[in-house]
């Protein structure tokens, strides 16, 4: 059970301000979606939560813990991070892949395979297991970088643009995930430019605009007209959905 | 393919692959040496009773062929390891000890070691210096691969460009110093195996293997690598130390290697694409697997260029080039169609 927080938070890329001010604090069992337009910060915030980029000032913690002040195998150890970058001529089986996200574990052979197993079908990849990755079409190879993170095993995700490439079928079947991951205890916080899957999935959603925090809350109370109007720069609407009643956003 | 075999099989597999091209090799040469001949003198030397050899063939074998032959293969070794180590963290394909500069920065220590260090330990003494500039030269790899941003081909030009220049240099203070403990300009491009004594069979084997060892240890950590280091990273791998150690030792075994042999190319580069083919990627056979078929390229190589040459041996590392070279232009064509 592991808080991630963001405590005055700032960041500079090569003098240019993209985060300022951001005070962010997620509990576990929580699914966060972070939304906003391109450049609004989303990226940057996600790669400071994970230590990967030491912020110009403030500090973000993993249950207490800075993670730049940790050595890299103990901050791979406190969250897993899925990045938007991944190269796509890895040489290696996707069975082999997913194994590399339990190369720190503890766990014993079977119990390694188990992980691995269960983060393959969870994605629907298991099909796919002796294909090499370099043969997968881009959806497919989100879906092996979402396994292996997800094979990481740990108690905090972070996300990157987890839908990023996928079809609109696979797309939602990875936001069900994380939900479902978070309501296991865990915590987890995920990027994405698509309002629909996270107003229908997310627990909580934090709007970015300009490296600032517009608005977080609820998916029903922070997904309005008038905010993403202002926040997209262009006119949306917004309707609540005729089953479960959570916002759908269209222009 | 052999991955899919039983570990024993292929380690079973590889040792009389290495035995029958040691033996073939040590009877190759001006003078011809049948294997069973060849046989008989390592017997008569192995084994604790007599065992009737040619009193003609066995200072030959023992004295002359069997330290080249055990040098060449170490030597091959450590370049055969190095290629499939660096093609792994670097994740280009063409990487290669002797394309990356790594060679030529081991050869300046050769140099060095050989000319103050020779009464003490004659060749031996230009392994050692071979392997202290081996391991300073790494970083002077890591600096051209993070200079060039992890384009591959700029990455191999740069190395390239940066070997020549120093293996002239090198090459042209052999030739202003003018002096008999430091080998002739052909060593430093071509390479040589003439100076071969137990001694650097003892010396390259140990740094060849020690470089292995090391280097095996961070197996698994080098197929996390095929995803890009910002993944690696990611995953909980530290970078810097991996690319470090690896870089390193491979710069040990390389400098052993060059200290021995002199500057030799593509071993590396066909080894790693042999081992791979026959082993699969997963470093943690594909460093063994290179490191056994730089060693048997290299005795091959060598025997070839005796058996091709006659009195007047064609250098080992032309024929290395020959193979090399047209497989290097293969493997940079194909990439580039794609296929």
């Amino acid at each position: 059970m592991t808080t991630i927080a963001a405590h005055g938070l700032e960041v500079s890329l090569g003098g240019t301000p993209v985060i300022a001010a951001l005070d962010l604090v997620v509990d576990p069992g929580t699914f966060t979606c972070i939304v906003g337009p391109n450049g609004a910060g989303k990226t940057t915030l996600m790669q400071c939560l994970a230590g990967e980029l030491e912020p110009t000032a403030g500090s973000t913690t993993i249950g207490g813990v800075i993670p730049t002040e940790v050595s890299v195998p103990e901050r791979a150890l406190i969250r897993a991070f899925l990045a938007q970058e991944e190269r796509p001529d890895i040489p290696y089986r996707v069975i082999d892949v997913v194994r590399f996200g339990t190369h720190l574990s503890i766990l014993d052979e079977e119990g390694q395979q188990a992980i691995v197993d269960n983060a393959m079908s969870s994605v629907e990849i298991d099909h796919l297991a002796q294909r090499r990755v370099a043969s997968l079409s881009g959806g497919e190879r989100r879906r092996v970088a979402l396994a292996r993170t997800f094979a990481q095993d740990a108690d905090v995700l972070l996300l990157d643009e987890p839908t990023e490439s996928l079809d609109l079928g696979h797309a939602d079947t990875v936001m069900r995930l994380a939900w479902q991951t978070a309501q296991q205890g865990r915590t987890v916080i995920a990027t994405s430019h698509d309002l629909n899957l996270a107003a229908r999935h997310a627990d909580r959603i934090v709007v970015l605009s300009g490296g600032s925090i517009a608005a977080d809350g609820d998916p029903k109370e922070v997904l309005t007209p008038a905010l993403l109007s202002e926040v997209y720069h262009c006119r949306v609407r917004v309707l609540p959905h005729p089953e479960h009643g959570r916002p759908v956003i269209f222009l | 393919m052999l991955a899919s075999k039983p570990p024993v099989v292929v380690a079973l597999v590889g040792l009389v692959a290495v035995l029958v091209t040691v033996v073939i090799a040590v009877g190759v040469g001006s003078t011809t040496v049948a294997p069973l001949d060849v046989l008989r003198v390592l017997a008569d030397h192995v084994l604790p009773f007599d065992v009737a050899s040619s009193p003609i063939a066995d200072p030959i074998i023992w004295n002359i062929r069997l330290p080249r032959v055990l040098t060449a293969f170490a030597a091959g070794a450590a370049l055969g390891m190095g290629g499939v180590a660096l093609q792994g963290l670097f994740r280009n394909p063409v990487a290669d000890p002797q394309l990356v500069g790594l060679s030529a920065t081991s050869a300046i220590g050769v140099m060095i070691g050989l000319w103050i260090g020779w009464e003490a330990g004659g060749p031996v003494a230009g392994i050692l210096g071979g392997v202290v500039a081996g391991i300073l030269g790494a970083s002077a790899v890591r600096w051209i691969a993070t200079s060039t941003q992890g384009d591959p081909s700029r990455f191999i030009l740069a190395g390239i460009g940066f070997g020549v220049a120093v293996s002239a240099m090198v090459a042209a203070a052999a030739i202003a110093i003018h002096d008999p403990r430091v080998p002739d300009v052909p060593f430093w491009f071509v390479g040589g195996l003439g100076a071969s004594t137990w001694g650097t069979v003892l010396w390259t084997t140990l740094f060849a293997g020690a470089s292995l060892l090391v280097v095996w240890r961070f197996a698994r950590r080098l197929d996390v690598f095929s995803l890009g280091m910002a993944s690696a990273r990611h995953l909980g791998i530290d970078v810097a130390v991996v690319t470090t150690a690896t870089l390193m030792s491979v710069g040990a075994g390389v400098g052993a290697a060059v200290g021995a042999a002199g500057v030799i190319a593509f071993v590396g580069l066909v080894a790693a694409h042999g081992a791979r083919a026959l082993v699969g990627d997963h470093h943690r056979t594909s460093l063994p697997a290179g490191f056994v078929l730089g060693g048997m390229f290299l005795v091959t190589a060598d025997a070839m260029g005796r058996v091709i040459g006659g009195r007047f041996e064609v250098p080992v590392g032309l024929v290395t080039a020959a193979i090399g070279g047209p497989f290097l232009l293969w493997l940079i064509v194909r990439r580039r169609l794609g296929t």
